[in-house]
């Protein structure tokens, strides 16, 4: 989820730059820390020194004792004068050093007699334990204060994110439902914002699509009409002489005809639009329909258990076993292998046509029904008709389901609602 | 020229054939008269209207789109004159769809391209019908156009003329499933009064009907309309 994404991506962002902030910080806080503390100890190691020239006074002061400060009066040779008890020097140098187990802030001066002869170095260390323990405190207080800033930033910008990115989430929802072939659907009115103007976008290339394909479904159309009549006249012609004459050149010329008519049939009921809702319904006897349709297809075998009742449109009905027939046929090597089954179930009347040919592929029978989809085997052509049987079988309100036969060949089982389910009690 | 068998018709009947495509026109003229009918061709609406002025026809096979003018005010003509069957011939689905609005039972259509066969399987149809319009019977049920009257086993109920008409609209074209703005085109044309007018004329014909001791005679397809099964 993209709000997720960004508040996530903002909170880590927020605590790099704060984490980065905090340790800029505390860098700072040592650096004027040391120098306070350092300025500081030269100034009591002045003191120490000019006191030191009265030895009484440097007596006192050496037993005195300081909080957080240790001196020490160290001779040339190295070894600690005082205080007594051989403790281990503090270091020479100047700033932090280590001494014994810890981190010292030391300075020193020379340790003269008289103020003339050097004897030694006086040294003074500034436990800085507690100035350590101080900034190693701030530091970890600054960066539980990021941590949380930033967690309260994320969950903020969360919300923030969500209220801001619902109009989105509404356009991507309504792009979802928003099909180029169903024109009636519309994106809502949209603000006019960086949201409004994808939405503006979507809605002008579905708009755009849905031209095209009008343009294109009234290109078809017009094919279509211009070879209608002409298709009409040579079909019914081959029909009459064929009814007459048994030569076969004539008959495989009516059987041609026939199936260029069913297919232009089939091209205008596309091109049409006619497959969401078929114009004339009535009560059809649907193994009436199949029986008819059946006997225009010499050795397929048609067996009916019911009339079969439903409410539809014949012309269409006949249209979708017409085609499963053409199809089936095609997908055997002669159309005794094809049977059709009318027979009732539950609710529901059930038409099967089923093949003994070689049957299909799974990657075939996923893309069955695509309008466009024709398979690159020999048999050409039949996507279409599938296509429009899909469509048709839907618009009465039923379903259609290819299946493979155990044994080889393919089963279409159509089932549409019986005219019970379809009349008021 | 050969006849393309079809089921056989009692008696000829006299058929106007209204196409302009001559190829086509003279292919139906042809397999209507191998078929036993007396068929006449014209190729314009003018031509059509002479002709069915000129004499008497059972059945107009008609295109829609003609050279001069659209078939379907010829098609009104027709359906209003009540003595011919019709038979449209479209090539376009919107004019499919306004043909089943406004002539709903009085009419049947085919969409071309169309194959000769079913057209001769149709024109038998609508021919067997013919004669038959005075009387239009279902069970025990019959209707009687002339006398706006119904009868079932010798009870016989009158009938305003509208509620009558819509019920021999069901009866006699039993199965097919009439939309209600159908039925309002069938009863009233253009000028069609408010929208609940079907389903009152339905509610007071199934009441009458029970009277009679009929139920179930008019159905409702749920979404769709009424059918009589």
């Amino acid at each position: 989820m993209l709000r997720f994404r960004l508040s996530l991506l903002l909170a880590a962002a927020l605590l790099l730059s704060l984490g980065a902030s905090v340790f800029l910080s505390v860098a700072l806080f040592e650096r004027h820390q040391a120098q306070e503390l350092t300025a500081l100890l030269r100034r009591e190691l002045q003191r120490v020194v000019s006191l030191m020239a009265d030895p009484t006074v440097g007596e006192r002061l050496l037993n005195a004792g300081y909080e957080h400060l240790s001196l020490q009066l160290v001779g040339s040779d190295g070894l600690v004068v005082v205080p007594a008890g051989d403790p281990p020097p503090i270091p020479l140098g100047e700033g932090w050093q280590e001494w014994g187990e810890k981190r010292v802030l030391v300075t020193s001066a020379a340790w003269t007699l008289g103020g003339r002869v050097p004897i030694g170095t006086i040294r003074l260390g500034y436990d800085g334990e507690e100035a350590l323990a101080t900034r190693n405190a701030l530091r970890t207080s600054l960066l539980l204060a990021a941590s949380v800033t930033a967690l309260l930033a994320g969950v903020v910008a969360l919300v923030i994110l969500r209220r801001q990115l619902r109009p989105l989430a509404q356009l991507a929802e309504q792009a979802g439902a928003l099909q180029p072939a169903d024109p009636r659907l519309e994106l809502p009115p949209l603000a006019n914002d960086e949201v409004g103007r994808v939405g503006a976008a979507l809605q002008l290339a579905v708009t755009a699509i849905r031209e095209r394909q009008r343009d294109e479904r009234q290109a078809l159309a017009g094919v279509a009409h211009e070879l209608a009549a002409p298709l009409t006249v040579v079909a019914g012609q081959l029909e009459a002489l064929a009814a007459h004459d048994p030569s076969p050149q004539l008959r495989a010329a009516r059987d041609a005809a026939r199936e260029l008519l069913h297919t232009s049939q089939d091209l205008l009921t596309l091109a049409r639009g006619e497959l969401r809702l078929p114009v004339e319904l009535s009560v059809v006897a649907l193994a009436e329909v199949a029986a008819r349709v059946c006997a225009e297809y010499p050795g397929v075998r048609f067996e009916a258990s019911t009339s079969g009742l439903v409410v539809g449109n014949q012309e269409r009905l006949a249209q979708v076993v017409r085609n499963l027939i053409r199809n089936a046929v095609q997908a055997t090597p002669s159309a005794d292998g094809v049977r059709v089954n009318v027979y009732g179930e539950d609710d529901a009347v059930v038409l099967t046509v089923v093949d003994d040919g070689s049957g299909l592929d799974d990657e075939v029978l996923i893309h069955l029904f695509d309008q466009n989809f024709t398979r690159k085997a020999a048999r050409g052509g039949a996507g279409i008709g599938l296509g429009v049987v899909k469509a048709l079988v839907e618009a009465h309100g039923g379903t259609v389901t290819p299946a493979r036969v155990s044994g080889g060949g393919t089963s279409f089982t159509v089932r549409l609602p019986s005219l019970d389910t379809e009349l008021d009690a | 020229m050969a006849p393309i068998p079809t089921a056989p018709v009692q008696g000829a009947a006299r058929i106007l054939v209204v196409e302009d495509d001559l190829q086509l026109a003279r292919l139906l003229d042809e397999q209507l008269r191998l078929a036993g009918h007396a068929a006449m061709a014209a190729a314009t609406l003018a031509e059509a209207r002479a002709l069915l002025a000129a004499g008497r026809y059972d059945l107009v096979l008609l295109d829609l789109n003609l050279p001069d003018g659209d078939g379907l005010e010829l098609a009104s003509e027709v359906v209003e004159s009540g003595t011919a069957q019709l038979l449209m011939l479209t090539a376009r689905s919107d004019v499919a769809s306004r043909v089943a609005g406004l002539y709903a039972g009085a009419s049947d259509y085919l969409t071309k391209p169309f194959s000769v066969p079913e057209l001769l399987a149709r024109v038998h149809v609508r021919l067997r019908e013919r004669g038959v319009q005075a009387v239009v019977s279902y069970g025990d049920l019959q209707l009687d156009r002339r006398l706006l009257s119904c009868t079932v086993r010798g009870e016989t109920l009158h009938l305003p003329e509208r509620e009558f008409e819509l019920l021999r609209l069901l009866v006699q074209y039993r199965g097919r499933v009439f939309t209600k703005e159908d039925l309002e085109r069938s009863l009233y044309g253009a000028d069609v009064p408010d929208s609940n007018t079907i389903e009152v004329f339905v509610y007071n014909l199934r009441r009458k009907l029970k009277g009679l001791g009929l139920e179930a005679v008019i159905r409702t397809v749920r979404n769709r309309g009424y059918v009589v099964v």
